[in-house]
């Protein structure tokens, strides 16, 4: 971060649902062709301060802030609109379309013909219908879906789903993309390729975000790693030492193994999520 | 896309062809009506490609109608300026209904679009110096096609006819393309259309002032073309025969609007006709309650329209074991 300005920036982040403090005071930043990891027990708040990023919730103080651009409280559409794509942990794909459709529809943010030019179907929007589906096939086959794409997307199988839902993510040309649980669902095979996939795009310019339960992937694929609990930031740092913070091992195995000595630097790979 | 053109040459000739094979004037009117109500139909369906559903178009199209008639008796304008002028002044309207009304989520924008229909029915009938009240405007001023004679049926089919056809082709394009794409996603997901950019409200905006200048559109002829209108035909009842109509054709396939604007109206014309000889003692309502059923009939079993309905039903015969649905949902993000 050091002089430049960060992709994205959070400040003083707090999200309250009632008496839930989901987010609380989140401060943090990331390099413009960085990947960061979130990480935290299952109800961390991982998901909220995606929403929270991406306008699809209000922050109850605090800021957002895109390159030098304050964002916060702006519409999920006009945030999208930057560059700031996301996925969904749940999967929001359009399951009746065809697969190559859903990824098509990614490329909203950078095409620009209206409803005249649709209605009188004028040259301009048939070129960007073809643009589009070049784009479209482009993204399939960064993701190594190129076969499929007549195919309904309901119709692949879960893994396969999730990479549709990245490849229409990447369709919109994203300067950020956020991840939410990219690789859940992924066989590991699938799940390093896609490792291989977010390297290859940060060199062309990709910062990401990337929620991840797979520590794998975390060791493997991010340059930095920020941890969450209770909504709040409780480490930050490179995934080595991350992994070794008696505070994150605290938060995954919870308190009570660690005072009493159960816990060490042996049991942290797994990490996995404790139940709440 | 080729097979899409063909259809299309297809239906245009039929068209042409019709009245060389049906000349009654009871055909040509019963056409006539299908043809604007098909126009109407086309503009829900063009709204229900968002995702919308109104219960108002009957008072868009009462709108169009009133505004038209109004303008060419009050001010001695020529009907084919009154149309578009008519037409156009209920988009805006409709405009200023949308701002606050598609803030609402789902069933409440139904609702919305229902109060409206209600709040024009009534003023129809209660600014009497205005609209004539339940007497109606009278002697509204003939659309003439050639020289100074008030158009023929024929003429009117014609017209008619080629607005529907070119109504139907202009939602078929918006369908397609940049703001298709941009509807199907609100359709399938608002939560994920907007995570790429759409602006939801914005497109569901356009779709329904487009809907509303429909039926404006069809309005205006209406009233050319009957050349007397009262409040009856624009009431709540109407704005529900038009969403079967919709609803028979496929909330959100454009071609479907024709075929359910034609069903609906052919079986409202049997309906008449044949119930009061079953049941020689009933009232009017058994149409609406007739209505009802079929509603609810068509959105259980063929949610998709009767079009789709049946070719799903000739696909899930060919093909016993139904595909599973995947987790492609509309939930908003939790977590």
């Amino acid at each position: 971060m050091t002089g430049r300005t960060a992709a994205l920036r959070v400040a003083g982040l707090t999200r309250r649902f009632g008496g839930v403090v989901a987010v609380q005071g989140v401060d943090a930043d990331v390099a413009p062709q960085e990947i960061v990891a979130v990480i935290g027990p299952n109800g961390a708040g991982k998901t909220t301060l995606f929403n929270l990023i991406t306008g699809f919730l209000s922050p109850t103080s605090g800021d957002v802030y895109y390159q030098e651009t304050r964002i916060t409280g702006w519409p999920a559409s006009r945030i999208a609109a930057l560059g700031v794509i996301r996925t969904f942990q749940n999967l929001l794909i359009f399951g009746d379309a065809t697969v190559v459709e859903n990824v098509m529809a990614g490329c909203h943010r950078w095409t620009r013909t209206g409803l005249f030019q649709a209605a009188l179907a004028l040259p301009a929007a048939r070129r960007e219908d073809r643009q589009v589906y070049e784009a479209a096939r482009e993204a399939l086959a960064v993701v190594g879906l190129p076969d499929r794409e007549h195919d309904r997307a309901r119709d692949l199988p879960f893994g396969q789903q999730r990479l549709l839902e990245i490849a229409r993510a990447l369709a919109a040309r994203p300067t950020v993309l956020l991840l939410d649980e990219p690789t859940a669902g992924l066989s590991a095979p699938e799940a390093r390729s896609l490792v291989a996939l977010m390297r290859r795009l940060r060199a062309d310019g990709v910062t990401f975000v990337v929620i991840e339960h797979n520590m794998d992937v975390v060791m493997d694929g991010a340059d930095r790693v920020i941890v969450l609990d209770y909504g709040e930031k409780i480490a930050e740092g490179p995934p080595q030492a991350v992994q070794r913070d008696p505070r994150v091992i605290a938060a995954y195995l919870g308190d009570d193994d660690v005072s009493q000595g159960r816990a060490g630097p042996a049991a942290a790979p797994t990490m996995e999520p404790r139940p709440r | 896309m080729t097979r899409e053109r063909a259809g299309f040459a297809l239906l245009a000739a039929g068209i042409v062809a019709l009245p060389l094979v049906v000349s009654t004037a009871y055909a040509l009117t019963l056409l006539n009506v299908i043809g604007l109500y098909a126009i109407v139909t086309l503009g829900l369906i063009l709204l229900g490609c968002s995702g919308q559903v109104s219960l108002g178009q009957a008072a868009f199209y009462g709108l169009g109608a009133y505004a038209s008639a109004l303008l060419s008796r009050g001010l001695g304008w020529n009907p084919w300026l009154t149309i578009p002028i008519a037409t156009a002044a209920v988009a805006v309207v409709a405009y200023a209904v949308g701002l606050p009304a598609l803030r609402l989520a789902g069933h409440f924008f139904v609702l919305a679009t229902l109060g409206f229909g209600i709040i024009v029915n009534v003023l129809m009938v209660q600014l009497v110096s205005v609209t004539g009240g339940g007497n109606g405007l009278r002697d509204i001023p003939a659309l003439q096609i050639t020289g100074i004679h008030p158009a023929t049926d024929r003429q009117f089919y014609y017209l008619i006819w080629a607005l529907a056809l070119g109504t139907l082709l202009l939602a078929r394009n918006i369908t397609s393309h940049r703001t298709g794409r941009a509807l199907r996603a609100i359709l399938a997901s608002e939560t994920a259309a907007a995570a790429l950019g759409v602006e939801v409200s914005r497109y569901k905006m356009q779709v329904f002032v487009a809907s509303a200048a429909y039926a404006a559109l069809a309005g205006g002829i209406y009233a050319h073309y009957i050349r007397f209108i009262s409040p009856s035909p624009f009431a709540l009842y109407a704005s529900l025969f038009f969403l079967i109509m919709a609803v028979v054709g496929g909330l959100t396939n454009i071609w479907g609007g024709l075929f359910g604007a034609a069903a609906v109206t052919v079986l409202d014309q049997v309906i008449r006709a044949q119930v009061p000889r079953v049941f020689p003692r009933v009232g009017g309502e058994y149409q609406t309650a007739i209505y009802g059923i079929l509603l609810v009939l068509i959105m259980i079993f063929f949610p998709r329209g009767l079009v789709r309905g049946a070719i799903d039903l000739r696909h899930a015969l060919a093909h016993p074991l139904p595909a599973t649905g995947g987790p492609a949902g509309a939930e908003p993000p939790e977590e």
